[in-house]
């Protein structure tokens, strides 16, 4: 008989190719380590489940849900394919969850699919809890089975998103959007909430698809070029996509260009503060723009800047007074909804945005930036040698440049990979891979020609040759 | 669920340490609590999986106080606990805070310096004025608390653990124990501690048998021995362990033919229990909060009885009968005694306070 395969839980949970060894041999096993874990801190508590639309994503999750009851767990599977923000809000608005299970494998392509682990406060489970489940795996699946419930999770999420926005004002602005959930658990949702408004809503990549059409679930371009071209042909307001698992979120304004998260997490985050009335701390990660340091200075708001991974941000939204938190995937999150990222949230506050001032997500860029002053951003991924990338690893507790780029290095950062702050608020930020022989690079500056010019520094800095 | 706020910036320090990560881990097991531990920006010790936020300055400070103020006013917790007097500026509220002992204001020589013991009276009871609740380990400090610093109705009665000690790996005993009979205690040579008692008994215990050393747990004191005992041979036969990390104690504990514990004041008395829970007999005074940690699962002697103590540790070395029923005795009573349940009762506590 050959060796169980292996099974590691990563930062969001354990991923594999389905049928490989995503196997419901294996997603049995997984489910009676959790369900050991979960039953022994919580006896007799409720685990929800929710599942995303891969391929037979829905009777992996009710096989997991009869394993995890087979522990004297309460398991209640959606009676839908769910958002991950759905099944996390549901957790922890439930007095009798002590845990959540989604069935995803987020913005991964077709032939993956996951098994994340929410606790009770529909945040993600930290690793020392992956790592019991990881402790408690038997190498053979489980026999015991047990019954579940069938429950409707959409309905109190979406009724939750409904009142977070007003409804009024965006129906009064006659907003023609399109909606593309790349196939993936946003289908519907979004753009049926659209419509409850008087939206009219043109919804691409709607259709049931666990193959997505060959995109990635990912909504940055090339995956979003469909919907970009979409709006310029049809005229629309704008467009929102979201990823496999809805929680990250892609937008494009009515010419058809992408609007990249981080202006999002600032459009965002200066509704909150200044039509919304909310306040407490941005979160950002180190990796994303500057724009949101200089409107939080406008808006004298605090900004506490974390590694890369939205697993930090939680953190900072369990430390409390925190009004959002975002990264440069994508993902964001609003705490006093849930502790996690949510795209149909994003997508309905831009909504409301465009609605309440009467302009386009271009002119509300504009008006950000006239408060801001511009910035461009860009990123490149170097695949290096094993044996460079390495080099460069072990470098960077040395790297002292005084000048990059031309630029006076005014100070260095060690958080996550190594950040060199440069004048006029511009950085570049090398960050290696954990698992792979990559190495990001990320600059930002005032114009997108020195932009450049850090970026081909940085590869130069990532390949040794400086 | 209750969002709890524990201040764990003590967990490197002894006694303090040991309730820190024994209640903050069984808080942080339970899935009624979302639980927020500050802990030293500079500290050594994991204190549980919970959320950790980092603080930098003292804890005595007026600097540690603040910080710790502004802690709590970010994280907005149903209830911030304080494991020991230090509070927050300003008191939030609910505050519940642990008094472990008010030994320095009842015992002479513990904390010989007058300012010392203004300013510590000061801190206790402004931690009495601003808590909601206030935990002791035992119902003799509670008392204590009640009659010095006029806590009146407010005070709760918590007992402490040992199991999650005495469930860890079990090291080598020091070198030239191996085989040895020995008598354990520990050695805090502090005046209330009372260790020239159990030397003084020991140099009656050791004539007739003249195999059995006296091992004083902790680091040595050069000196201190022959201060006591002169030219008493049965000095020759004490030594300090040196300093002892919580497997080789562990060792020592269970390994011990006798656990004497002679000391004139505890707040509650973990090494007791702990010998307890390690099977080792024990000895120990009948004062203070002691008789409250060993209930009838050890010899007890009135404090500073040079003969009773003699006899007590005479007893249990010669009688194996003797030891062996004060070794059962004492792993029931300490199985009775659990974090888990520490942590129950004081959830207890942090519900009469937040009224959920």
């Amino acid at each position: 008989m050959p060796d169980p395969a292996p099974i590691t839980f990563g930062t969001d949970g354990w991923r594999a190719v389905i049928a490989d060894d995503f196997t419901y041999a294996n997603l049995r096993r997984v489910a009676d380590a959790a369900g050991r874990v979960i039953s022994s801190a919580s006896p007799g508590g409720t685990v929800l489940v929710g599942y995303d639309t891969r391929f037979q994503a829905g009777s992996f999750a009710r096989a997991a849900a009869e394993v995890l009851s087979s522990h004297g767990l309460v398991a209640k599977v959606s009676d839908s394919y769910c958002p991950t923000p759905a099944l996390c809000w549901n957790v922890s608005r439930d007095d009798a969850a002590v845990a959540g299970v989604m069935l995803t494998a987020s913005h991964n392509p077709a032939p993956y699919l996951g098994f994340k682990l929410r606790m009770a406060d529909g945040g993600a489970s930290p690793v020392a809890f992956t790592d019991k489940v990881e402790a408690a795996l038997l190498p053979d699946p489980p026999a015991a089975r047990g019954e579940y419930e069938v429950v409707d999770l959409m309905g109190p999420y979406l009724e939750s998103l409904r009142g977070l926005v007003d409804a009024e004002a965006i129906r009064a602005a006659s907003l023609k959007v399109a909606v593309d959930p790349l196939h993936g658990a946003g289908r519907g949702y979004l753009a049926g909430v659209f419509r409850e408004f008087g939206v009219e809503v043109i919804e691409v990549h709607g259709e049931d698809n666990p193959g997505f059409s060959g995109l990635h679930p990912e909504p940055i371009p090339p995956h979003i070029d469909d919907v970009c071209a979409l709006v310029r042909s049809r005229g629309l307001d704008a467009a929102f996509v979201t990823d496999g698992d809805a929680d990250r979120i892609g937008a494009v304004d009515r010419s058809g260009t992408f609007v990249n998260p981080h202006r999002i997490i600032a459009l965002v985050a200066r509704h909150l503060f200044e039509d919304k009335g909310q306040r407490g701390t941005i979160v950002k990660t180190v990796s994303t723009s500057v724009l949101v340091d200089r409107l939080a200075n406008r808006l004298g708001i605090e900004v506490v800047t974390t590694p890369v991974g939205f697993k930090w941000i939680y953190e900072e939204m369990v430390k409390g007074g925190v009004m959002i938190g975002g990264e440069e995937s994508g993902g964001i999150g609003i705490p006093s909804h849930v502790r996690e990222r949510d795209g149909l949230l994003m997508a309905l506050m831009l909504a409301e945005m465009m609605a309440q001032k009467g302009k386009g997500l271009g002119e509300l860029i504009d008006d950000l930036l006239e408060l801001t002053g511009p910035m461009e951003y860009r990123r490149v991924d170097l695949k290096l040698d094993s044996a460079v990338k390495d080099s460069f690893v072990d470098s960077i507790p040395r790297l002292e440049p005084t000048e990059i780029a031309g630029l006076p290095v005014k100070e260095t950062q060690r958080s996550d990979g190594i950040k060199f702050l440069l004048p006029d608020d511009a950085w570049l930020l090398l960050r290696p891979s954990g698992t792979e022989p990559l190495v990001r690079v990320y600059a930002e500056a005032p114009s997108l020609g020195v932009v450049d010019d850090l970026l081909a520094a940085g590869r130069a800095i990532a390949e040794g040759t400086v | 669920m209750m969002r709890v706020l524990v201040d764990c910036r003590m967990a490197d320090w002894s006694g303090v340490g040991r309730y820190s990560t024994g209640l903050t881990r069984a808080l942080a097991d339970r899935d009624d609590i979302e639980l927020i531990q500050v802990v030293a920006d500079r500290g050594t010790t994991p204190v549980s999986d919970a959320l950790s936020i980092p603080a930098a300055a003292r804890p005595f400070t007026l600097a540690g106080g603040l910080e710790l103020g502004r802690i709590v006013r970010r994280v907005a917790p149903d209830v911030t606990h304080c494991l020991h007097f230090p509070v927050p500026r300003p008191v939030p509220q609910p505050l519940v805070v642990t008094l472990h002992d008010l030994s320095p204001l009842i015992v002479s020589g513990v904390m010989p310096s007058l300012i010392r013991r203004v300013v510590y009276r000061r801190m206790n009871v402004a931690a009495v004025r601003g808590a909601d609740r206030l935990i002791c380990p035992s119902a003799n400090t509670a008392s204590d608390v009640r009659r010095l610093l006029s806590a009146g109705e407010r005070v709760r009665v918590v007992p402490e653990a040992a199991d999650d000690f005495s469930s860890g790996e079990v090291g080598p005993l020091p070198s030239g124990l191996a085989g040895v009979r020995y008598v354990l205690s520990m050695g805090n040579t502090k005046p209330h501690k009372d260790l020239p008692t159990l030397l003084a008994a020991f140099s009656r215990v050791s004539p007739l048998r003249p195999d059995v050393r006296l091992v004083l747990a902790g680091e040595d004191r050069p000196g201190y021995i022959a201060d006591v005992l002169g030219s008493d041979p049965a000095a020759a036969k004490v030594g300090f362990a040196g300093r002892t990390d919580d497997a080789t104690l562990r060792a020592l504990y269970g390994n011990a033919a006798v656990f004497a514990f002679p000391s004139l004041y505890e707040g509650f008395g973990l090494p007791p229990l702990e010998a307890m829970a390690l099977g080792a007999p024990v000895v120990c005074a009948r004062d203070t909060s002691l008789p409250e940690v060993v209930g009838d699962a050890a010899i007890m002697f009135d404090p500073g009885d040079v003969s009773a103590l003699a006899a007590a540790v005479s007893r249990v070395l010669d009688d194996p009968g003797e030891a062996a029923r004060l070794r059962a005795a004492g792993r029931q009573r300490a199985a009775m005694l659990t974090w888990a349940a520490t942590a129950e009762a004081t959830v207890g506590v942090y519900r009469e306070v937040t009224g959920r």
